[in-house]
């Protein structure tokens, strides 16, 4: 399923800092993982990617090293920094709020996006 | 396959950034072409990224690090099965990527580069505005749209060609040796009387070298005949120009060559004209005029010649008269100081002789002092400069405003500080000059008042000069326009104010006021003397009071200008003393007040309205009446002059 833009807005560097608070990755890793472990839902367009990990980096959020790969090629792994890991616990907080309040209008997960607004408590 | 070639070491220096140079390693990383092409990934997947990448315009060095970290992650799909075509497809965008990638790179940037691109940014967009602003300060020019010379002439215009007298003057003067001196300055000093300065001081009997000035009267009755005949004529006619006239150059340029006469004359430059380059030279030559009749009528007292004498004080009177026939503050106070000459010579004259002139010459010379005593000062003249000036130095948009000219601005200062004569010259502008006009002149103009501005400050200001020159001295002792000025200038955050020019012509209305509340009072306290002698002419005595003479001889009792109160009236032994507090304020007796430092001086310090902070005022009133010069002795010594024989 494809997710509206203005919806990935936010969600798309949530997911890369979820994403990396396992342990640190390169860029093709990361690519692959949103894509596999979101069902291919918060797959994310390569082409932003890359920006994307350079203005975390230059907020902070994450730091990058080089570092060779398990086939022997160099690569450039991002990991979380702790002023990261802090605005991960934050926006989480703020994205299940976000996710209880939508719950309480009926747009639960598994339902019909709508389906709560539209058809109320039926 | 052969080996690619290594590049020549100064291409592999010019690869390697700094900090790997100074550690002593060529290390080429910068060079981010070179490692797109050693990948082992296929050509369109280098086309890309090296498009990719040069599309960012970064530092080489992240150029380098983008490429590096792009070019492992297609081979990372490229290994995982994906064809070529569909990893870049996959990618997205490449375009916008680049976009965003330089965007991203850019903030993560240190600190000092931040500072460095707002610095530089900043002053870029300073030096854009003032580039802005001088384009726009190059538009316009100014545009002379009132021609005022003929409004400063208007009274000299208005005498009929034919009965002008500056004519007859300058041939009388001409015929008296103007102009021949060797050892002439600007003013005359003729060959005869080479002992004086006809300009500062008054040939009488008593001098060392009297004998030389009646001589000099003796073999030139024909041109001071021509004189006292010049003075009855209606007026004297001397248009000011913007330089000399071609049949004057006998009196006031005899030395000069064709050349330098041609630079000096009226019409040399085709260009409009400042009034301030207007010459009057005819003004000097009023005072010299009026101190030629009086060594000609104190020669026709010595002989007992009354009506020659009064004739020639007559004459003498008119050419302050004429002095001021242009409106110009200048023509005025040179007016003023021809009409004090006058008034010391009537002094002079019955200290020398009460009964010199009979009862008719009193009251037609009562009446002319009449006609002195109501003189005003007129600031017209002052106005047309200033707005002359004004339309010379701003632009005009049209619509009343414009802004400072700068090169107008730079040439109107080097004309007042008399550099050159011509103000539109500007054929050999120095590389300063060149200097000021293109690079300082946005800001210097943008920090000076707009052209509607300054005129409305200079009519406040002018209009604050008439209300001075307007109210009693008694009743304002400080005029009130300097301290306007003064303020002008304080609220100016620099030295050179906004208002500069104002504040640099704006006349020092206190000196001009002292100057002609000075010389009103000399006026009246001659004519009260008039009347008294009128009066003992009738009566046989002096008056006990002024009051006395009232209407009979006198429309009212003239005021000491520095009280408002009535002029103080004493009669001395050598006849009536009439004079002014002074600057003390109090009543000495009709003693004139001395420097103590300086006895012999008879100090000016009463003729000060007010008196300095710090400072005592001399004690001692301010003599009015008789008339001496302050360092002169008073009186003539009537016996010293007789001829022995």
């Amino acid at each position: 399923m494809k997710i509206e833009r203005e919806l990935m807005r936010g969600a798309a560097a949530l997911a890369v800092l979820a994403v990396l608070q396992d342990g640190e990755m390169y860029g093709y890793e990361l690519v692959k993982a949103l894509s596999k472990r979101t069902d291919g839902v918060l797959a994310l367009g390569q082409s932003t990617l890359y920006p994307m990990l350079y203005n975390l980096e230059a907020k902070g959020l994450v730091e990058a090293r080089m570092d060779k790969a398990e086939n022997g090629r160099p690569r450039k792994y991002y990991r979380l920094t702790g002023r990261g890991k802090t605005r991960l616990a934050a926006d989480k907080s703020q994205w299940a709020a976000l996710s209880a309040a939508l719950g309480k209008l009926g747009v639960k997960p598994g339902g019909e996006p709508g389906a709560g607004l539209a058809g109320g408590g039926a | 396959m052969s080996e690619a070639r290594e590049p020549f070491w100064p291409v592999r220096l010019w690869r390697t950034p700094l900090r790997d140079l100074v550690r002593f390693r060529v290390s080429c990383r910068l060079d981010w072409r070179g490692l797109i092409a050693e990948s082992s990934v296929p050509g369109q997947v280098k086309g890309v990224v090296t498009k990719l990448v040069r599309r960012t315009r970064l530092w080489r060095l992240e150029k380098a690090s983008i490429a590096r970290e792009l070019l492992a992650h297609f081979e990372d799909a490229l290994a995982n099965g994906q064809s070529p075509e569909h990893a870049i497809e996959l990618f997205g965008d490449w375009r916008k990527t680049a976009k965003l990638i330089r965007r991203a790179t850019k903030r993560k940037r240190g600190y000092l580069w931040h500072a460095w691109r707002f610095s530089f940014w900043s002053a870029a967009a300073l030096v854009g505005c003032y580039v802005g602003l001088g384009l726009y300060y190059m538009t316009g020019s100014p545009n002379v749209a009132v021609d005022y010379l003929p409004m400063i002439n208007e009274r000299a215009l208005a005498v009929p060609e034919d009965e002008r007298a500056w004519p007859v003057v300058r041939e009388a003067l001409l015929a008296m040796g103007a102009g021949e001196s060797e050892n002439r300055t600007q003013d005359i000093a003729y060959a005869e009387l080479s002992g004086y300065d006809l300009m500062v001081s008054q040939p009488r009997p008593g001098d060392a070298r009297w004998g030389d000035a009646v001589a000099f009267c003796e073999a030139h009755t024909g041109p001071l005949s021509e004189l006292r005949r010049a003075a009855q004529m209606p007026g004297l006619g001397y248009i000011a120009g913007y330089g000399f006239y071609d049949e004057d150059r006998a009196l006031v340029m005899p030395e000069a060559t064709d050349e330098a006469f041609a630079a000096q004359v009226v019409g040399a430059y085709e260009d409009p004209q400042m009034l301030w380059a207007v010459v009057m030279p005819h003004l000097g030559y009023m005072r010299t005029c009026a101190r030629l009749l009086g060594v000609e009528a104190f020669v026709a007292a010595e002989h007992g010649d009354a009506q020659r004498a009064y004739t020639a004080l007559q004459a003498a009177l008119q050419y302050g008269r004429f002095a001021n026939e242009q409106n110009t503050l200048i023509n005025q106070l040179v007016a003023i100081s021809v009409c004090r000459l006058n008034l010391y010579l009537i002094s002079e004259l019955l200290a020398y002789d009460l009964d010199l002139f009979n009862e008719q010459q009193l009251r037609e010379l009562a009446h002319e002092l009449d006609r002195i005593r109501s003189y005003r000062i007129d600031l017209s003249g002052e106005r047309m400069h200033f707005m002359d000036t004004i339309q010379h130095i701003y632009t005009d948009d049209g619509s009343g405003n414009g802004h400072l000219d700068a090169q107008a601005w730079r040439r109107f200062t080097r004309e007042m500080s008399g550099q050159t004569t011509a103000f539109y010259d500007t054929r050999n502008r120095t590389g300063s000059e060149y200097l000021f006009d293109y690079a300082l002149s946005p800001g210097a103009t943008l920090y000076a008042a707009d052209r509607m501005e300054l005129a409305d400050m200079a009519n406040h200001i002018y209009n604050l000069l008439e209300q001075d020159m307007a109210t009693p001295i008694w009743e304002r002792p400080q005029a009130i326009t300097d301290q306007a000025v003064k303020d002008l200038m304080l609220d100016a955050p620099l030295p050179w104010p906004r208002y500069g020019l104002l504040t640099e012509l704006v006349p020092a209305v206190t000196a001009v006021r002292s100057t002609a509340h000075r010389y009103m009072a000399q006026a009246d306290a001659t004519r009260a003397a008039i009347a008294l002698e009128l009066y003992r002419h009738e009566e046989g005595v002096y008056p006990d009071t002024l009051g006395q003479l009232v209407p009979r001889y006198l429309p009212e009792v003239p005021i000491d200008r520095m009280t408002g109160g009535p002029m103080l009236y004493r009669v001395g032994e050598d006849g009536p003393v009439l004079y002014s507090v002074g600057a003390d304020r109090d009543d000495d007796g009709g003693q004139i007040a001395y420097d103590p430092d300086d006895p012999d001086y008879r100090s000016r310090d009463v003729q000060r309205w007010t008196v300095p902070d710090g400072e005592a005022a001399f004690d001692g009133d301010w003599v009015l009446w008789p008339l001496h010069d302050e360092r002169e002795p008073v009186g003539l010594d009537k016996d010293a002059n007789q001829d022995p024989a």
